[in-house]
C-alpha cells in the first residue's frame, strides 16, 4: 500500500536527499504500525477499508456512461469531460468526507507533476456534496486539476459508480480502460506501466534530409 | 469473501435470530406512562452577510396521541418569514429571506413539545390501525436514495426468504441489520442513506441515516411500508444509556433518525436498529459484542419500543427547499441556510453557526 510511493524514493530519486529519504523511511514505519494497529482493531473489516494496489488496477468491463458537462466547484462555470478527449484521463469520483480520497487527491497530483509533458489528465467529480464544503476542502490542499461537482449524484449513478474514490481509466477516445475501486498510489511502478500502457503509439519523427 | 456468500449465510442467520425472545429485558424498557415537554430552540444566524441570504429550519410536525405531541412552534427573525410544507410527506419549516447584506442575520426557532415512551404488543391487533391507499403507496415507493429494486429487493428477498406474514419479514430485516451493519464514527453528521451503493459496496457501515435507511429499503423492497422519522434527542436516557440520550442542553449535533414499519392491525411499530449497533459502538467500555446483556437489552427492546427522549421532526425524503433551486436534500433534518445563492454545511455548526437547546419544561 504505501510501499509504492516510498519505495519510489527510498530505490530512486536523486542523489543526496537523505533528509527526504530519511523522512521517508520513519513515514512507512509510521504507517506500516498504524496499519498493524487497526487491523488487529478491525479485524475482518479492514480489508475494505485498506488502500488498492497496482492489481486493483483492472480491466474496465462497463461501458462508458454518458458524457456530461459539470460546474467547476469554484463557480468557474461548468466543465465537459469531453474537452479531455484526446489525453488518457484518470476520471476520479471522490467525497471530501471520504477518508482515503484525501491522500490520494495528493497522490493524483503528485502523478500529473510526475508525468508533465505526457498526455495525462486528471478529471474529478465531487459526488453529492455542497459547493462551499468542497471549495473548504481544496483551499486547504488544493490540486492542480479539475474538480466538478455530481451535485444530485446523477453523473456518478450513470457511470455505475457506487463506492468513493473510483477512478476509471479512459483512453484517448474517452473509453473506460480501466477501474480501481479504492484508494490507489498513482506513482506507483507498476500503476504508471498500466497506465503507459495506454499511451498512443508515437509516430517516430520524420528523418532529417538534405542540407 | 465473496459479497453473496455473505448475503447467503447471514440471510439463514437472522432467520434463526428472528424468533421471538421469551421474555422483556429489564434494562432498557421503554413503556407508555408518562409524558414529558420539552422547550427546542434553534437558532441560526448567517455569520457572514451577503447576497440572498435564505433558511430553512425544520419544524416538529407529527403528532400522535400515543407518544409525541406538538404543543406549539414559535419563532422570531430580523428577515421576511414563512411558514411552508413541503407537500409529498408534510413536513414543516419556517422559510426566511433577508435584505442583503443585512447585518446580523438571525432566526430563532422554539418548539415545546411533549413525549411519552412508545411500546407496541407486535401481536396484539389494535383498533384504527389503518393506512390509506396513498400512504401505503408513500411508503412502498423508493426515492433518490432509497431504491427498492435492483440489489436492494435481491437482498431484501434473501432476507425474508420464507417468511409468512409481514412481521416475520420485519423482524428478519430488522435482525439482519443489527447483525450486518455497523455504526461508523467516522461518518459526517448521521450519514448520507445511499443503501444501493452500500449493499453495493458491501460496505454497511454508517450512522443512523445508513443504517435505518437500509431497515426501510429492504423493509419497503419486500412488500413492508417503512419509513424513516428524523428527529432530535433532547434528553438523556433514562435507562443509562448515555448513547441513546442527549449529552447536555446543547443538542446541536444530538440529530437522530428512527423508523418505522406498517404492520396490518397492529400499526406503525417503532424500530431503530441504528440505536443497537450505537450501543455495540459506544456504550462502555466499547465494541460491545452483539451477546453482551447491555446489547440484548437494546435489541429486543428497538424493534417494538422507543424511549421518549427524542423529538420527531419529519418523514420526508428528497426535500427541495422552497425559493431555492438547490438539489433536493435526502432528507430534511437539519436547519439549512444559505448565503450568496449557495447553501452552507450545516453539518459543521462553526461555520454555519447554529445551535439548538433543549430545557425540559416543568408543570407550574
Amino acid at each position: 500500500m504505501y510501499r509504492g510511493t516510498c519505495a519510489h524514493y527510498l530505490a530512486g530519486g536523486e542523489p543526496g536527499r537523505l533528509v527526504a529519504k530519511a523522512l521517508c523511511a520513519a513515514r512507512l514505519a509510521f504507517r506500516l504500525i498504524c496499519l498493524f494497529i487497526f487491523c488487529l482493531s478491525h479485524g475482518g473489516i479492514v480489508a475494505s477499508a485498506l488502500a488498492a494496489g497496482p492489481a486493483d488496477l483492472r480491466a474496465a468491463s462497463s461501458p462508458a456512461g454518458p458524457t456530461f458537462r459539470l460546474d467547476e466547484f469554484r463557480g468557474n462555470g461548468p466543465l465537459a469531460l469531453a474537452d479531455q478527449r484526446g489525453k488518457i484521463v484518470l476520471l476520479h469520483f471522490f467525497a471530501t468526507y471520504c477518508e482515503p480520497c484525501r491522500p490520494e487527491m495528493a497522490s493524483l497530483n503528485r502523478f500529473l507533476k510526475q508525468n508533465a509533458g505526457k498526455p495525462f489528465a486528471v478529471f474529478a467529480v465531487d459526488v453529492g456534496e455542497i459547493d462551499l464544503r468542497v471549495r473548504a476542502f481544496f483551499e486547504k490542499e488544493p490540486v492542480d486539476f479539475p474538480i466538478v461537482l455530481d451535485r444530485d449524484r446523477k453523473v456518478s449513478k450513470a457511470w455505475g459508480i457506487y463506492a468513493l474514490p473510483t477512478t476509471i481509466v479512459l483512453d484517448e477516445k474517452l473509453q473506460p480502460r480501466l477501474i480501481v475501486e479504492g484508494d490507489l498510489d498513482w506513482s506507483h511502478p507498476e500503476v504508471l506501466q498500466k497506465l503507459e500502457a495506454l499511451l498512443p503509439a508515437r509516430t517516430p519523427p520524420a528523418p532529417r534530409t538534405g542540407g | 469473501m465473496d459479497r453473496r456468500d455473505f448475503l447467503k449465510g447471514t440471510a439463514a442467520a437472522s432467520i434463526a435470530a428472528a424468533l421471538p425472545s421469551s421474555a422483556w429485558a429489564s434494562g432498557y424498557n421503554p413503556a407508555p406512562g408518562k409524558w414529558s415537554t420539552f422547550d427546542v430552540v434553534t437558532r441560526v444566524e448567517i455569520a457572514k452577510p451577503g447576497k440572498n441570504m435564505q433558511a430553512w429550519v425544520p419544524l416538529p410536525s407529527i403528532n400522535n396521541p400515543d407518544w409525541f405531541r406538538v404543543v406549539k412552534n414559535a419563532w422570531t427573525t430580523n428577515g421576511r418569514w414563512a411558514k411552508r410544507t413541503e407537500p409529498k410527506y408534510r413536513a414543516d419549516m419556517v422559510h426566511v429571506a433577508w435584505t442583503d447584506n443585512l447585518a446580523k442575520p438571525y432566526v430563532e426557532v422554539t418548539s415545546r413539545v411533549a413525549m411519552a415512551d412508545r411500546k407496541i404488543d407486535l401481536k396484539k391487533p389494535r383498533a384504527g390501525a389503518g393506512l390509506n391507499a396513498n400512504e401505503r403507496k408513500l411508503y412502498l415507493t423508493g426515492t433518490d436514495l432509497i431504491p427498492v429494486t435492483g440489489i436492494v429487493k435481491e437482498t431484501s428477498d434473501k432476507i425474508t426468504k420464507g417468511a409468512k406474514t409481514d412481521l416475520e419479514k420485519v423482524q428478519l430485516i430488522y435482525n439482519w441489520v443489527v447483525e450486518n451493519s455497523a455504526r461508523n464514527a467516522k461518518t459526517r453528521g448521521c450519514g448520507i442513506g445511499d443503501i444501493a451503493a452500500m449493499l453495493k459496496s458491501g460496505d454497511l457501515t454508517g450512522k443512523c441515516a445508513d443504517l435505518n435507511a437500509l431497515f426501510v429499503g429492504l423493509s419497503r423492497a419486500a412488500g413492508v411500508p417503512a419509513r424513516d422519522v428524523y428527529g432530535l434527542r433532547v434528553a438523556p436516557s433514562k435507562f443509562g444509556y448515555k448513547s441513546l440520550g442527549a449529552g447536555s442542553a446543547n443538542v446541536t449535533k444530538a440529530q437522530h433518525c428512527r423508523a418505522e414499519a406498517y404492520i396490518a392491525n397492529v400499526g406503525w411499530v417503532p424500530v431503530d436498529p441504528a440505536d443497537v449497533r450505537k450501543v455495540v459502538l459506544e456504550e462502555p467500555p466499547g465494541n460491545l459484542a452483539l451477546n453482551d446483556q447491555k446489547v440484548v437489552d437494546a435489541r429486543n427492546a428497538l424493534l417494538g419500543s422507543w424511549e421518549g427522549n427524542w423529538l420527531a421532526y419529519n418523514f420526508a425524503h428528497d426535500v427541495q427547499l422552497p425559493g431555492a433551486n438547490h438539489p433536493r436534500l435526502g432528507f430534511f433534518m437539519y436547519p439549512q441556510a444559505q448565503v450568496a445563492s449557495l447553501l452552507l454545511d450545516c453539518l459543521d455548526p462553526d461555520s454555519m453557526k447554529y445551535t439548538i437547546t433543549s430545557t425540559p419544561v416543568t408543570a407550574a
